[in-house]
């Protein structure tokens, strides 16, 4: 069979988007318009930071003289937190090129992307791009590869010029073994991904592994049963395509007037609803959201515009998850969840840039399971929702594995950087003579917030990391509470070690004094563990404002003064009788 | 019968002070604009009073700028105009605002021969250095001249201080307060200085050049300047404002209490019927008169509740309070931030009447905004 699916694996700003564009122009699919960036990233926010969130598969015909061959490009999100999203599209591939900067070597992606391709027992064909570059450093990266991969065949290009780039296109026709053929067998297709069409549904994208699927054909969900009617099958080219069916071994998308794109599980298989009894293809699991978040409008009329602004989001991204919330302090928002926390960054940044939303994002929490007297396990993603501490035996909190890439002589640093966050040191290894893979062990909660800043600032800039987590341990946590004039802030709640408490909530309390005026009276601050009160703070009361005089002209000026002071206080919350900023509510966010 | 006030405005000035944010110009520029806004001025006269009857004026008050800026034959003018509709002679307080460096003997005889029976004297501190810093015209000497002049011809003064300039301390305030005292006027108003947006002094804030009285010394001050006045005979009847009895001004007792009134020249404010209306400036204040309309930039027309607020809170500045009976249309909202006042100690309710209490006065501007 002349089909080839294959992916290509990268750290982050490699290269990846433009080999991309090189072998769209090769087959001859793209337009001088899309020449100026790179074909595959669709979203304005996927361009400016230079990395894909969503995979975005594209097929391509190569023609030879006597041949040709469709290759399917199976693009992979190149970040930490979309590792299951990568997973799954690897496995719908027979091979990956795994493409290294010559000037940066291999970083923490490509390790855990390439240990990824191992795992679905990918053909693996190493690439070293940007090989033109004064500052390559062809001899040192191509060692790191073969001790990475074993492998001595190792390509080398410059997606930017195109050279080598035929070569490797070559290769890959030759190296990556064509699909199986099983047609004869009832239909089973992996899905890799979706998004969401206005008029179709959720358009799912899949490879079709055994059987064929066709319009008008019933097709069953297999991790939720649920039976849909086909109404669309294609193929990718820079736009859809359709076509008359998929056929084992190919890659293309199915619509069926899905309307709720929760239905579409990435990973999950379809099979034909006349065969319920098909087993699935191995590796299913629900996207479970790790980083946890409150999303509100800046003023409360704004409500129900988030709450549309989140619906049409979560159409083309239902890896993130939402729910009303009630907050005392800071009106009605909603609770988020997150694969990881930049994939919270990007959901702020599409509502604020795409969706033009005014929101206040409160601290990233991680999520806890707390064991309660009574042995139940509950899971807590807000800490505002803890329960009684008199009913809690036990919290277990996450635990990640991280490996951090770092050029040796940064390695001080970042151990001290890992250790201040509570991380156990577990391996050490030198992938060249002058840069280390170190290997921890680390309370999730430690790196969802500014772990990725401070890491790039103590490594200027070289450092990079993958996680995963591994397992939940006990931990010796509590839950902090911030009261203004006794009123409790829920927003303002977080668990922390037992002994990071104090220090925290006197920073938290001094943040807010600082960020709250002076109002009419006096504001006691107090931040509290399980009933007992452990620091304080106070904000005096005004003394005196300006006299103003008012008279006849004065009244219209002066009216028209106060009404700006008080749209000003619009976006104020009242806690009680106070009035609080709602920077102070991200007091919080500026603690390590 | 409607009861109304006048105000004019007359927008010269020798020089712009350097705290001042109301509309003025400087006449070395414009001097010529003085008988063409003269005839525009008495136009809108016109055009006002002709469409209205059935009217008594309560006061009639000349603000600037530097209304004393201009020749008496001007005035002249215009009550002659006034006296068309209504008679002057009935009017109990008519008010020209003067600048010490302004004030003539023969000028201010004229005036009151018109019916002017009210003069307001911008003294602000009587340190030289200080009127320097502020960028007044006149000095400590002149004020003393002008006073002279002017208790000569009338009995019922005021005089306009300043208290927080950068640089005062207590003991210059009250050298000030002393001052002001010996020239035994019949009104104080004092004004804690304000730095607004787009004037000198506020620009000379942000460099540092000066600075702003601390919170507290601030309190000291006014507190000090509300005992030696009250010490002195003098009644505390507004914020701002200190008389001797039966010197309070019937003018701005009238804004104060939410009565209407009508505002000539550029820039000035009217409050008619439930309406604002606020005047262009002097170019498009002649153009629009020279086409035989009223010069209107704006014109709002608010709710009834918002007025109330308003009226509200205009009526609050007064120290005798304001009657709640007479405030009928308020929501719930704003009786339950009254109540929180009250239990903070910064209103006083007394049988049915509202009053900033001490403390309150302190921080009007903020419970100001907090119940609009």
């Amino acid at each position: 069979m002349n089909i080839r699916n294959f992916s290509i694996i990268a750290h982050i700003d490699h290269g990846k988007s433009t080999l991309c564009d090189r072998f769209l122009e090769i087959c001859g699919l793209t337009t001088p318009l899309l020449k100026e960036g790179q074909a595959l990233d669709q979203m304005s926010l996927e361009r400016e930071r230079g990395i894909t969130i969503k995979s975005h598969p594209v097929r391509l015909v190569y023609k030879k003289p006597y041949d040709q061959y469709i290759l399917n490009l199976i693009d992979t999100p190149g970040h930490v937190d979309f590792s299951y999203e990568v997973s799954r599209s690897l496995s719908a591939c027979e091979g990956v090129v795994l493409l290294v900067d010559a000037t940066q070597g291999v970083e923490a992606q490509t390790l855990s992307h390439y240990y990824l391709a191992k795992e679905n027992n990918l053909k693996i064909i190493p690439a070293i791009n940007k090989i033109d570059m004064p500052n390559a450093r062809i001899d040192i990266v191509k060692e790191e590869i073969i001790k990475l991969t074993g492998i001595e065949n190792i390509s080398l290009i410059s997606s930017k010029n195109g050279y080598g780039v035929n070569d490797l296109l070559e290769r890959i026709i030759k190296e990556v073994p064509p699909p199986e053929n099983n047609i004869e067998k009832s239909l089973k297709a992996l899905i890799f991904d979706s998004h969401y069409d206005p008029y179709k549904g959720v358009i799912a994208h899949i490879r079709v592994f055994d059987g064929k699927v066709e319009k008008g054909m019933k097709i069953m969900l297999y991790s939720n049963k649920k039976v849909f009617e086909v109404i669309e099958v294609g193929i990718f080219e820079l736009d859809l395509k359709e076509k008359e069916d998929l056929k084992s071994g190919e890659v293309g998308y199915i619509a069926a007037l899905i309307r709720d794109p929760k239905d579409i599980n990435v990973g999950d298989t379809i099979i034909d609803s006349k065969r319920p009894d098909t087993e699935p293809l191995a590796g299913f699991k629900i996207l479970k959201q790790v980083v946890f978040a409150s999303i509100f409008p800046n003023v409360p009329e704004g409500f129900e515009s988030l709450r549309k602004s989140l619906d049409k989001l979560y159409l083309n991204d239902p890896a993130f998850y939402y729910e009303p919330e009630d907050s005392i302090s800071l009106g009605p928002g909603f609770r988020c969840g997150f694969l990881g926390s930049l994939h919270l960054d990007i959901i702020q940044e599409r509502l604020e840039r795409e969706y033009n939303e005014d929101i206040v994002v409160t601290y990233p929490s991680t999520k806890y399971k707390v064991i309660l007297t009574n042995n139940e396990e509950i899971e807590i993603t807000n800490p505002s929702k803890f329960p009684d501490p008199s009913r809690i035996l036990e919290i277990k909190e996450p635990i990640a594995n991280i490996k951090i890439i770092t050029p040796s002589e940064f390695i001080g640093n970042v151990m001290k950087l890992l250790e201040m966050r509570r991380a156990r040191f577990i391996n050490m290894e030198y992938l060249d003579p002058k840069r280390v893979v170190l290997e921890y062990e680390i309370p999730f909660s430690k790196i969802i917030y500014r772990f990725f800043d401070d890491l790039k600032s103590v490594t200027h800039g070289f450092g990079t990391y993958d996680y995963s987590i591994t397992k939940w341990e006990k931990g010796d946590l509590v839950k902090v509470d911030i009261l203004i004039n006794g009123k409790q802030v829920d927003a303002l709640s977080f668990i922390t070690y037992s002994d990071e408490a104090y220090r925290k909530s006197r920073e938290i309390l001094i943040k807010l004094r600082k960020k709250i005026p002076k109002q009419l009276y006096e504001v006691i601050l107090q931040s509290k563990i399980y009933g007992k009160i452990i620091a304080r703070e106070s904000i005096a009361p005004l003394r005196k404002d300006v006299l103003q005089k008012c008279y006849g002209g004065d009244v219209t000026r002066k009216r028209k003064l106060l009404e700006k002071q008080k749209e000003g206080k619009k976006r104020m919350k009242m806690i009680g009788n106070v009035e609080v900023p709602q920077d102070a509510f991200l007091s919080i966010i500026e603690l390590d | 019968m409607r009861e109304i006030s006048i105000y004019i405005h007359i927008p010269f000035c020798l020089k712009k002070c350097k705290y001042c944010n109301f509309y003025s110009i400087e006449i070395l520029n414009e001097k010529n604009y003085f008988d063409i806004f003269i005839d525009s001025l008495i136009k809108e006269i016109k055009i006002w009073f002709s469409k209205l009857n059935n009217l008594r004026i309560k006061s009639i008050y000349f603000g600037g700028g530097t209304p004393s800026i201009i020749h008496e034959k001007f005035y002249e003018k215009i009550f002659n105009e006034f006296n068309k509709f209504f008679d002057v002679s009935d009017i109990k307080e008519i008010t020209i605002e003067a600048n010490p460096e302004t004030v003539e003997k023969l000028k201010f005889k004229e005036l009151k021969k018109l019916g002017i029976n009210r003069v307001s004297l911008g003294v602000q501190t009587f340190n030289d250095n200080f009127l320097y810093e502020l960028g007044r015209v006149h000095n400590s000497k002149k004020i003393f001249e002008a006073m002279e002049i002017l208790k000569s011809i009338y009995e019922n003064i005021n005089i306009d201080l300043i208290f927080g300039i950068s640089g005062e301390n207590l003991k210059i305030l009250e050298n000030d307060l002393t001052k002001a005292l010996y020239l035994e006027p019949k009104h104080i108003s004092i004004y804690n200085l304000e730095f607004h947006k787009g004037t000198k002094l506020f620009d000379d804030l942000n460099i540092k050049k000066i600075y702003k009285w601390s919170e507290i010394k601030e309190k000291r001050g006014y507190l000090f300047i509300r005992n030696k006045l009250i010490n002195n005979g003098f009644i505390h009847y507004e914020i701002s404002n200190f008389s001797k009895d039966g010197f309070q001004s019937i003018h701005n007792l009238n804004y104060w209490l939410g009565g209407e009134y009508i505002g000539f020249g550029p820039s000035s404010y009217t409050f008619f019927k439930n309406t604002w209306y606020q005047n262009g400036n002097l170019h498009f204040y002649i153009n629009s008169l020279d086409k035989n309309d009223l010069p209107f930039l704006k014109r709002e027309i608010l709710s009834n509740q918002k007025i109330n607020k308003i009226l509200f809170i205009l009526n609050l500045r007064l120290l005798s309070g304001v009657d709640l009976n007479k405030y009928k249309d308020l929501d719930d909202k704003f009786y339950e931030k009254l109540n929180n006042l009250i239990k903070e100690g910064l209103i006083i309710k007394i049988n049915n009447k509202i009053h900033l209490s001490i403390d309150g006065i302190l921080v009007s501007n903020r419970i100001f905004s907090d119940l609009l």
